[in-house]
């Protein structure tokens, strides 16, 4: 078993690097008929971070988001369902962090306000994948498209809401909602935007790899979504299981959302946290569902979403360049996937 | 009064366009079994791709045909990278989407604010001058009218034809698709493509002959939406009038309703669509009568072996 | 003496070591029904796979009009005019019949001419009675309805001169039985070669012309109408109880030596117990089972009639439809599985790999899903105590239980048996319900399960034992019962132990 496992191991460090060498390549192509020299964009692009705690920083601020998202669809799918949801639940954890942060947090201190801002956070993102939850247990509802709808009706919920209930009365009326309080707001790092929930973030990830690993419960959770009859000929409660691991996930998401906007995003806009529970998703999705490597490739993605700008202005390479990249290294490490075929 | 009325059933018009061409894609996708979530992509690429070549050649058809062939890239990878490379469906989709993205916002940057003089109107004589619904339907881009005939067509080759028929029997019960000797992959690929095709059509349509600009983005999620709205449609390629156009209404009611100073909000009109979608969701799944393809039934769950 | 259609010379089937067929030689003539007869797994499936060109011929020749087939497959198989009936019907739910039917018709073109292919479908349906209507969508459809639209769509290609059916009446009811049969006649009457794959003899009786058994992947013997068909002699051969020795027990039952056991108090009780199938219907009606602890309860009768349905309401998956089932005194009709394990219910049941495979597990790891009480270390599993458990398990050993680090998917189908067989009896089962235990293992290995089971017994444990192979059960069973026509007949004792007795209970039931 031993053997087996180190020689997965090893086929996935190759085929790690012969997709890191292929997008490099492929994009270097690209440079070139840009009139870029590679070897200086790539340079340029280690440089955005050498030196420059901000942009260091930066990376911190997105991994966190998308390194939970991402836990957020692992679990469900070792149970056996899948949770397209993470965007919206995030979305919906932000929401409901500044809602009770400004509503009923405002006079109280930190250490107070901080944690019920973030149960409030995870609740909401609770909320939010429930609905699917129950669709699925009680209708059978397929909970992939539920989750993705979902993600829409949130952020139309959030965008009525900042044009109206909760705009922000000292905001020139810009459909923002209020600020939170300074004592509310997640203390950044001096010189960036980064802060400690970046640690949580991957202790989560670690606790999540533990888990599964090394605890009964993640052997029969993995039971139920590999075999869910197999689950059910053991005795295991296959329902009660992927309920609440799908209501710990996407309770996570949640608190990903209440994270961000109590470091970040400091007040809920039309557009607050878009995108991260998509790549949360697909951090995951290209390491195969394995939390330790989630975090390689969560890091990865955030960096090369942080360095945009600063690469604009040292090169001369429009921003939407760093997500060139990205993409190409997306799709190069799904396109050396293999089917699973049975003997 | 009837102007407002008249300007509404215009902007009905005018947002539902680019959704039929990426609804009915999808629909034809979904029907084999495979949600292209790409569609966005896709109208994107077309977005961008038919807008460059009006604005470098002013060739309208060959503006179509290089939108077309972007689409088409992007289905094509939304298929072989799922069904040879064993990719999640959804995450691929958002990769693509992502490379959409940024690749029409880095080539199109420059052409930011500029305009072109895409696709002409062509008024119908006589039929265009009927009030209220005149300019809406008998006065319109080529695009446009092509995009009212779609869903007939889509209704013809899925129902009248061996083709359809074949690719609807990918989407229930693959095994039975192969045991009539057809190419289940070779009908997944196609399929997927033809949405990848369509949906830059509307792509195309949205920048040429809608707007007559360019934007980063300009796609806006209408992808996303008309991917959704097939459920809406229950799969039916005829519903797809009742569902784009009801997004079509929910935004121009939108704007109605901004004309006219009401306070109603517009996010709520526009998230109607989703729930009403959610809801058709849960119909379909408590009613005996099939309408889900099965095979999108197991989608989430690890993918079958192809044949 | 009719025109010979078809002629199969000594075909040969092989998938890895195993030998599905053998030595296949028949004759398939116009105007006659041909009956393929044996029990599970004596390779009829294969051979006809093998007739209809689904499966590439490994030795021996095939002809067709005289001429040889040297390419053969489905497509040419239609063209040739042999027509197949699925048993898992090639049908789209969500279609019409005519949608379904114009999916398979080559020779209609690419349009979809519903008015023609309705007029088409009407005439063969009004033809052969078959009542199909084309606009009816299919899932709204009984099996049988189905199976006559599987009919149709074969009678649509208008090649078609000879029908193969698998398995056809085992989705029928009993009244939907007698006018498929009558069916039969109708086709043979018509000139159609009608070739049908069964393991119900009454049936075979009823219509045949000429019966060919298999058993084991050979041809062992084939009757003819004009000499007489006679039930017993059929169920003899199919059965194999003339032959002095079979591969997977050691000797014919004879009854000699065989204690017979007095019971008093039983452990399990089930009274009215009515189960329905996977469709809906009625498989078990109303029935009572009594098993008592050291008692091995056989279950004897032809696969479809509800073991496995009996095993999955007993075990709990399935909810049963009236009745009780109570165990040691306790009711436990709806009790969980959960419960059900805690009192000591153990099951292997009849498809492992379906019912208990977890993909990239160990075999040590599916000790754990089962079968062992494994101790926690922290918030995990103890895997090196378990491991010694199963190093000091005398059970493990003596089934020959594949090394715990194998992966079990990866497993033969006889591993994976050895495994979840040795995982239900590990731990005191109370009541222990093993389906076809002896299935894929070699001679010493079966001789291990049985030396199992009846240690089980000796220690008073219940046993519910189903097995196809009538020679094991009585050599096992302490008690029998038979399941057929819808009830469980029986409790049988060892006195009744009789292949002649049981195989007509089988066939009819009790009542005559």
């Amino acid at each position: 078993m031993q053997i087996a496992k180190t020689n997965a191991i090893k086929k996935g460090v190759i085929r790690f690097c012969i997709g890191a060498a292929a997008s490099l390549g492929i994009f270097a192509v690209f440079l070139l008929t840009q009139k870029q020299n590679p070897i200086s964009v790539y340079m340029a692009i280690i440089h955005c971070f050498v030196n420059n705690r901000y942009n260091v920083g930066e990376i911190w601020v997105h991994m966190t988001p998308i390194l939970i998202t991402g836990m957020a669809a692992l679990i469900p799918s070792k149970v056996g369902l899948c949770n397209c949801g993470g965007e919206g639940q995030l979305i919906a954890g932000a929401l409901a962090a500044n809602v009770v942060g400004v509503y009923c947090c405002s006079g109280m201190p930190g250490y107070l306000g901080i944690p019920i801002m973030m149960v409030a956070a995870v609740a909401a993102g609770m909320l939010c994948g429930a609905i699917p939850l129950i669709g699925k247990m009680c209708l059978n509802m397929n909970e992939t498209l539920t989750t993705l709808l979902m993600n829409y009706i949130v952020v139309k919920i959030v965008a009525f809401l900042v044009y109206g209930p909760i705009k922000d009365p000292n905001g020139n009326n810009y459909p923002m909602s209020a600020k939170l309080a300074e004592q509310l707001r997640i203390t950044s790092f001096t010189g960036s935007r980064g802060n400690w929930t970046i640690f949580v973030a991957v202790i989560i990830a670690i606790v999540v790899w533990i888990v599964f690993n090394k605890t009964e419960l993640g052997f029969k959770m993995k039971v139920v979504g590999g075999n869910g009859r197999a689950a059910q000929f053991a005795g295991y409660k296959v329902k009660k299981i992927q309920c609440i691991s799908f209501l710990v996930a996407s309770g996570l998401a949640g608190l990903a959302g209440g994270f961000f906007m109590s470091s970040v995003e400091i007040q809920v806009r039309e557009t607050t946290g878009s995108g991260y529970g998509f790549m949360g998703f697909l951090a995951t999705g290209i390491v195969g569902d394995n939390p330790l490597l989630s975090i390689v490739s969560s890091f990865m993605l955030s960096a090369l979403k942080a360095c945009g700008a600063t690469l604009e202005v040292n090169t001369g390479l429009r921003s939407a360049a760093s997500m060139i990249l990205m993409s190409v290294i997306l799709l190069v490490i799904f396109a050396l996937g293999r089917r699973k075929r049975d003997e | 009064m009837m102007s407002l009325i008249g300007d509404f059933i215009l902007n009905t018009i005018r947002s539902g366009t680019p959704i039929i061409y990426a609804l009915i894609g999808d629909l034809i996708g979904q029907r084999a079994g495979h949600i292209s979530l790409s569609v966005e992509g896709s109208m994107l690429m077309g977005c961008c791709l038919g807008y460059t070549t009006c604005y470098y050649t002013g060739n309208l058809p060959l503006a179509v045909i290089v939108s077309i062939l972007g689409g088409a890239l992007i289905g094509f990878l939304q298929a072989h990278l799922n069904i040879a490379c064993g990719a999640n469906m959804f995450a691929l989709a958002l990769a693509l989407n992502y490379f959409a993205t940024s690749v029409t916002t880095y080539f199109g940057s420059s052409m930011i604010s500029k305009s072109i003089k895409g696709f002409s109107k062509i008024a119908i004589p006589g039929l265009c001058k009927i009030p209220l619904i005149g300019n809406a339907l008998f006065n319109q881009d080529i695009l446009t009218y092509i995009s009212f005939i779609l869903p007939v067509l889509a209704y013809f080759v899925l129902y009248k034809t061996k083709l359809g028929l074949a690719v609807r029997s990918c989407g229930e019960v693959h095994q039975v698709a192969v045991a009539y000797g057809f190419d289940v992959k070779k009908l997944k690929y196609g399929a997927v493509i033809v949405a990848g095709m369509l949906a830059a059509v509307g792509g195309c349509q949205l920048s040429c002959a809608y707007t007559m600009t360019w934007t980063a983005e300009m796609s806006g999620g209408r992808g996303f939406i008309a991917s959704a709205l097939v459920i809406l449609c229950c799969w039916k390629p005829l519903r797809a009038y009742f569902a784009a156009y009801l997004f079509g209404a929910a935004q121009a009611l939108g704007i109605l309703f901004q004309l006219m100073g009401l306070p109603i909000p517009t996010n709520i009109v526009n998230m109607a669509p989703y729930v009403i979608t959610l809801i058709a969701l849960a119909i379909t799944a408590i009613n005996k009568t099939p309408m889900m393809p099965e095979e999108l039934k197991k989608i989430g769950r690890p993918l079958e072996i192809m044949n | 003496m009719g025109e010979v259609l078809m002629r199969a010379e000594g075909l040969k089937k092989v998938f890895g070591d195993f030998v599905a067929n053998d030595g296949i030689n028949l004759e398939i003539e116009k105007g006659k029904i041909y009956a393929l007869a044996g029990e599970n797994g004596a390779g009829k499936s294969t051979l006809m796979k093998m007739l209809y060109g689904v499966y590439k011929i490994d030795g021996g020749k095939l002809f067709i009009d005289g001429q040889e087939m040297e390419k053969y497959n489905p497509s040419i198989a239609r063209e040739k005019g042999i027509g197949m009936v699925f048993q898992d019907f090639r049908l789209v739910p969500a279609f019409t019949a005519l949608e379904n039917a114009f999916l398979s018709v080559e020779d209609m073109g690419n349009y979809f001419d519903k008015k023609a292919l309705r007029k088409k479908m009407n005439e063969i349906s009004a033809k052969y009675n078959l009542g199909v209507n084309p606009d009816e969508y299919v899932w709204r459809l009984d099996l049988g309805q189905r199976q006559h639209i599987e009919i149709l769509k074969v009678l649509l290609n208008n090649e078609t001169r000879i029908l193969i059916f698998d398995e056809p009446t085992s989705v029928l009811a009993p009244n939907e039985i007698e006018s498929f049969l009558e069916l039969l006649t109708t086709f043979r009457d018509a000139g159609f070669a009608v070739i049908l794959i069964t393991h119900k003899i009454h049936e075979i009786v009823q219509v045949a012309d000429v019966v060919h058994i298999l058993r084991k992947g050979k041809m062992v013997h084939t009757f003819y109408r004009e000499d007489g068909l006679h039930e017993k002699d059929i169920v003899a051969k199919m059965v194999g109880t003339e032959d002095e020795k079979l591969a997977n027990v050691q000797a014919t039952y004879t009854g000699e030596g065989k204690v017979v056991r007095e019971y008093k108090d039983f452990a399990l009780k089930c009274s009215h117990m009515t189960i329905r199938d996977d469709y809906g219907r009625i498989i078990i009606n109303n029935s009572d089972l009594q098993i008592a602890p050291g008692m091995i309860m056989g279950v004897a009768g032809i696969s479809g009639n509800g073991q496995r349905e009996l095993t999955e309401a007993l075990y709990g998956i399935r909810k049963i439809d009236a009745g009780k089932i109570s165990f040691a005194g306790e009711d436990v009709t709806t009790a969980n599985i959960e419960t059900r394990l805690e009192k000591g219910f153990r099951i292997l049941s009849e498809d492992p790999i379906r019912d208990n495979l977890v993909p990239d597990y160990s075999v040590l790891k599916h000790m754990a899903i089962s079968g062992f009480d494994y101790k926690k270390k922290l918030l995990d599993i103890d895997w090196e105590d378990l491991q010694r458990q199963m190093d000091a398990c005398e059970e493990i050993k003596d089934l020959n239980v594949p090394p715990s680090d194998r992966r079990a998917e990866k497993l033969s189908g006889g591993n994976i048996q050895r495994m979840v067989f040795a995982r239900a009896i590990i731990g005191n089962p109370k009541f222990l319900i093993v389906s076809y235990p002896s299935r894929g293992l070699d001679i010493a290995t079966v001789n291990a399960v049985h030396e199992t089971l009846e240690r089980l017994r000796d220690a008073g444990v219940a046993i519910l034992f189903i097995s196809e192979d009538l020679n094991e059960l009585f050599t096992l069973s302490d008690r029998l019962c038979v399941l057929s026509e819808n009830m469980i007949h029986g409790p049988y004792l060892p006195e009744d132990f009789d292949a002649e007795k049981i195989g007509t209970i089988m066939l009819k039931g009790a009542g005559e």
